[in-house]
């Protein structure tokens, strides 16, 4: 029986922008060696509907990164379908993939991964230096009302100067700068202290709300994952608990 | 795509590291721009000093000795010729001009050199700046680095103590001020105008009176005191060499093949220059393969810097490719930081290369009086290009190392 979401709220003007996401038959094994396989994913059936938020909780080694870098492309299945709406992504060569993943995915990293050399802005402009831009003012526009949205007042700091609270902030504003129809974040939260989390998780969340966007949560924290719709517990690279808000 | 942000983040980020590998690029470069630059100025230099010598004609001996004392002032005793031969070549219907030169004394530094007027003129070419031609013994004109002035009353030295360095000259020296010559002396009347060479740090007096200076009389019959040829075939002094100025090629080969038999040899000092320059063009060859040797161990080393650097920067590609950067992306952005820290380093080496040139141009100068004007010119800004374009090559490595490899290692490294 396929485990599924609760639809999102819709909450964005124009209704989800995102599409369904599936995964069917999906197992990821790593080898070590001539050590038997180790099975990292084993995924039965799992359906996010369009605009879900939706958290992955579970111990470490459970496959909760895993089934991200599934979905984000960045891992393999052995067996399997992934799909997003009616694109198979676990066909996608990497080139395919990766145009994909930059049209569709914002990824937001536990830690943070900014380029300390850069400024608050170029940070976040960073995902629309990979391809062409059409309006370069609106871009720069956008990329400075989702700094202010953060609650950052000076565009121009370098990111090696901001606090740990700031520095998420900064890789949210990254995460939602092309206005992405399914989020990723791997534990957002889990470097920041309490206020900063809480901040940081409100941020993600009503982003995703309000850009009709899919989010995908890979959290420990209670605060932030009370906030999602749906959380899947999982051990051993199975989905073993569903609980749903 | 527009890696450029991430070109000058990777550039920021390596702080001393980009120094470091400019700094080591700039000084390979330098130094085969200073070799090429230098050697091709140094030909140059030394084929303008030999144009006023048509023909040098001296005792037999070691040809390039006589180039060397005669053309450079690199002043050694040279086996004397039969002082006739001044007369004999002084009516020889195919010399439009001929000259003595004659050396071995050394006022506060500088050379003395006798000759005759139109020689120290060089036929008519060269006129003084200051002053005028000496026109009687005991008048001298001087070179133009010269460290004496017009009116200066000297006393001059037996022997060769020439100075080595500018700032030596118009000293006299222990050894100098021990051989000075009891009642010579030459008066300077005029200062000569720059010729590039050596022969601008002279003291060029009358032939006679250098003659007269050692006890050999003044070259012309008793009772005749004027300066200049014609010299009288019976009284003229043997001398070291004679420069003859030929009426024309067929005259010019005529002579030499004339006057290189027996006890004399005659040489157009371009010939004695070709055989040095060969020896030379040698050892540059030898150079510039050691210097190329020199560029490839540099960019060796700066491409093992960059792969660590890279290898140290793991994490940082793998979150560009987890954004969406393609791996052209990532290529671009190593390759770019790369590229620019070479075409940096190859750029500063131009200077660099350029600035030892000219350094060791005033050491030459310094120590021949050769004046070497270093350009740059399209040989060394090609270099320079040439090894900014296998720095950009050697850089492809790095940049194809970082846009390889798993994401999710990268991301976890």
């Amino acid at each position: 029986m396929p485990t599924s979401a609760a639809p999102a709220e819709p909450a964005a003007a124009d209704g989800p922008r995102a599409a369904a996401l599936r995964l069917d038959g999906v197992v990821v094994e790593h080898r070590r060696g001539r050590e038997p396989p180790f099975r990292a994913l084993d995924i039965e059936s799992l359906e996010v509907p369009p605009g879900a938020r939706v958290g992955f909780a579970g111990p470490s080694g459970a496959g909760k990164s895993t089934l991200l870098h599934v979905v984000a492309g960045l891992a393999v299945p052995s067996t399997g379908r992934v799909a997003w709406g009616d694109t198979r992504l676990d066909t996608l060569g990497e080139a395919a993939h990766g145009r994909w993943r930059r049209a569709t995915i914002g990824f937001v990293f536990q830690d943070f991964h900014l380029v300390d050399e850069l400024t608050v802005r170029d940070n976040v402009l960073m995902p629309a230096r990979f391809g062409r831009i059409a309006d370069r003012q609106a871009l720069h526009a956008r990329a400075d009302a989702l700094i202010a949205r953060m609650g950052l007042d000076d565009p121009r700091r370098r990111a090696a100067k901001l606090s740990r609270g700031e520095r998420q902030r900064v890789a949210v504003a990254r995460a939602l700068l092309l206005g992405p129809r399914l989020i990723l974040a791997d534990e957002p939260t889990a470097s920041l202290d309490a206020e900063a989390g809480r901040a940081v998780a409100g941020l993600l969340v009503d982003a995703a709300r309000e850009h009709g966007a899919t989010l995908l949560v890979v959290a420990h924290d209670p605060a932030l994952l009370e906030r999602l719709d749906t959380v899947h517990r999982l051990a051993g690279g199975r989905l073993i608990a569903e609980e749903r808000r | 795509m527009n890696p450029l942000p991430m070109i000058l983040a990777d550039l920021r980020g390596l702080r001393w590291n980009a120094v470091v590998v400019v700094v080591l690029v700039a000084v390979a470069v330098a130094v085969g721009i200073a070799l090429g630059a230098q050697e091709r100025a140094f030909r140059h230099a030394s084929a303008r000093a030999a144009d006023d010598f048509p023909l040098l004609i001296g005792a037999a001996g070691s040809n390039t000795q006589l180039v060397l004392t005669s053309v450079y002032l690199r002043l050694e005793a040279l086996p004397l010729m039969n002082g006739a031969a001044l007369a004999r070549l002084g009516t020889d219907e195919r010399v439009a001009a001929v000259a003595p030169i004659a050396f071995g004394d050394v006022v506060a530094g500088h050379p003395v050199i006798g000759t005759t007027a139109a020689f120290a003129g060089r036929w008519g070419r060269l006129a003084p700046i200051e002053g005028r031609m000496f026109a009687a013994e005991n008048e001298a004109v001087i070179g133009s680095d010269a460290r004496l002035a017009i009116g200066d009353d000297l006393k001059p030295s037996h022997g060769h103590a020439g100075a080595v360095w500018p700032t030596d000259l118009g000293h006299v020296g222990t050894e100098e001020a021990a051989h000075v010559h009891a009642g010579a002396h030459y008066k300077v009347v005029g200062r000569l105008a720059p010729t590039g060479g050596p022969w601008d740090r002279a003291v060029i007096v009358p032939v006679e009176t250098v003659w007269e200076t050692h006890g050999l009389g003044n070259g012309h019959a008793p009772g005749i005191e004027r300066i200049g040829p014609p010299f009288d075939a019976a009284t003229v002094p043997d001398v070291p060499a004679i420069v003859v100025k030929p009426k024309s090629f067929a005259a010019a080969y005529q002579l030499r093949g004339e006057w290189r038999r027996g006890v004399t040899q005659a040489l157009f000092p371009a010939e004695v220059l070709v055989e040095l320059h060969v020896a030379l063009g040698d050892v540059q060859q030898i150079l510039l393969v050691a210097s190329a040797l020199d560029d490839g161990l540099v960019f060796l080393a700066v491409t093992a810097l960059l792969v660590t650097v890279v290898g140290l920067r793991r994490r940082r590609y793998a979150v560009l490719r987890a954004l969406g950067a393609p791996q052209s992306f990532v290529l671009a952005t190593v390759w770019g930081a790369a590229a620019v820290l070479m075409v940096a380093g190859a750029s500063l080496g131009l200077g660099l290369g350029w600035g030892a040139a000219i350094a060791v141009s005033q050491l030459i100068a310094g120590d021949t009086g050769l004046a070497v004007p270093v350009t740059i010119g399209a040989p060394e800004i090609l270099w320079a290009g040439a090894v900014a374009l296998a720095g950009s090559l050697f850089a492809l490595i790095p940049a194809w190392v970082a846009g390889r490899g798993s994401v999710i290692d990268g991301l976890s490294s």
